[in-house]
């Protein structure tokens, strides 16, 4: 079959229009119901919003916690710890806005930035710390957990006022990607509050607010896309 | 297929977002035709694909102040009517099984076809995956460009190529076996 005819072939198939009483049917319910809108900020805004509220997060989080953290980390782990968490809230946030637009370009690959930033903060800890100890191993860890998880929570409120302004064809993708940013929230909180420098402590209990915040995100999306299909969102 | 007027139901669009009660009537008129076959394609049910433009329209009064001026509105609609499409499919997977057994069990491909000089376009659509079928039907019958599709699907403009030349391949093949 030559590209001709399938061209042909293909535009024949433009010949059914709608039922005109529908359509005047949709006018009618469409017309009665204009009101004025205002449309949505730029995307930079947008993402500058999203990131003053991470920041806004951290330093709420230094006000209630202090900032041992902050103190015991060398110069280079600094740099590179917080320089790894700004870089991934910015993408974070880039993939956020670019879900609550419905046919935005998506510079960022949900799925490539969720896998790339696990990866990124597992090999991160090997590089930045090298002590590695389970003594008090749980103790020391359920109150960084709980401290996390409240600052994901913050976080994940936050997100969820910025993706309701918007309108989700990808729900799933746009909840489990705030659920993340929230967790990556509550992870550079405790890395400015909390002073301990143990690997294992660092992998289960600081980055287990980001698995806490992405799974719960999961979650929420799953309703989500279960009501949009039952249409009563 | 109608030629797409460059910015107009942009213009529209912005309009509808100031509540044009008559720039709105336009725009449903104009874009309407188009998103109706998009939806036929997919469920080859005419009383379903009105149901579906009625809840298309619904979506897109609800969600217009999410498009920007400035940006290009079909693959905004279009991605919208995916959504719709694919809620539709979730809604009535549970009602309708039946109609799974039913499209899994016949292929076009390996059924004896009734000898035709030229196979009706949903027949041949329909032997194409649902991503595959849908990316043909936004490029060849919609008129979007790759970049516009991509923007519509969520996906990178290489896959709505890859996707694209693989139902080619397969739409020549089915018509090379049918003629």
């Amino acid at each position: 079959m030559s590209d001709e005819e399938l061209r042909r072939l293909l535009a024949e198939g433009t010949q059914v229009p709608p039922d005109e009483k529908r359509l005047a049917e949709i006018r009618a319910l469409l017309t009665s119901r204009l009101t004025p809108v205002r449309a949505l900020p730029s995307n930079p805004f947008l993402i500058t919003v999203s990131l003053a509220g991470f920041v806004l997060i951290c330093l709420l989080a230094t006000m209630y916690g202090g900032h041992g953290g902050w103190h015991v980390l060398s110069p280079f782990q600094s740099i590179v710890y917080f320089g790894v968490f700004l870089s991934l809230a910015i993408l974070f946030s880039i993939a956020i806005v670019e879900q609550v637009i419905p046919g935005a370009p998506r510079r960022v690959r949900p799925g490539w930035l969720l896998a790339g930033a696990a990866l990124l903060l597992v090999a991160l800890i090997p590089v930045l710390f090298e002590r590695f100890s389970f003594n008090r191993f749980v103790e020391s860890g359920i109150p960084c957990l709980e401290f996390g998880t409240v600052c994901a929570a913050i976080g994940g409120a936050l997100g969820f006022l910025l993706i309701r302004k918007g309108f989700l064809t990808t729900p799933l993708q746009a909840a489990v990607l705030t659920g993340c940013f929230a967790g990556l929230a509550g992870v550079t909180a405790l890395a400015l509050v909390c002073p301990q420098l143990n690997a294992p402590h660092i992998l289960v209990w600081h980055f287990g607010t980001m698995a806490i915040g992405t799974a719960a995100g999961a979650l929420i999306g799953q309703v989500v896309e279960w009501r949009m299909a039952r249409n009563e969102d | 297929m109608d030629e797409r007027p460059a910015g107009e139901v942009e213009v529209l669009m912005s309009r509808y977002q100031q509540a044009d009660g008559e720039a709105t009537a336009t725009l449903i008129g104009r874009l309407s035709p188009q998103i109706f076959q998009f939806f036929l394609a997919q469920v080859r049910d005419r009383s379903l694909a009105e149901d579906l433009l009625q809840d298309f329209w619904l979506r897109v009064h609800k969600a217009r102040h999410t498009f920007r001026t400035g940006e290009p509105l079909l693959p905004w609609m279009f991605a919208i009517a995916r959504r719709t499409k694919v809620d539709q499919y979730r809604r009535n997977r549970n009602i309708k099984s039946h109609e799974f057994q039913v499209e899994q069990i016949p292929d076009v491909v390996s059924r004896e076809p009734e000898r035709k000089d030229t196979p009706a376009l949903a027949d041949l659509l329909e032997t194409l995956p649902a991503a595959q079928r849908e990316t043909i039907w936004l490029l060849k019958v919609s008129g979007l460009s790759l970049e516009e599709v991509a923007r519509a699907t969520g996906s990178s403009v290489g896959a709505v190529k890859q996707r694209a030349h693989r139902a080619y391949e397969k739409l020549r093949k089915i018509f090379g076996e049918q003629a």
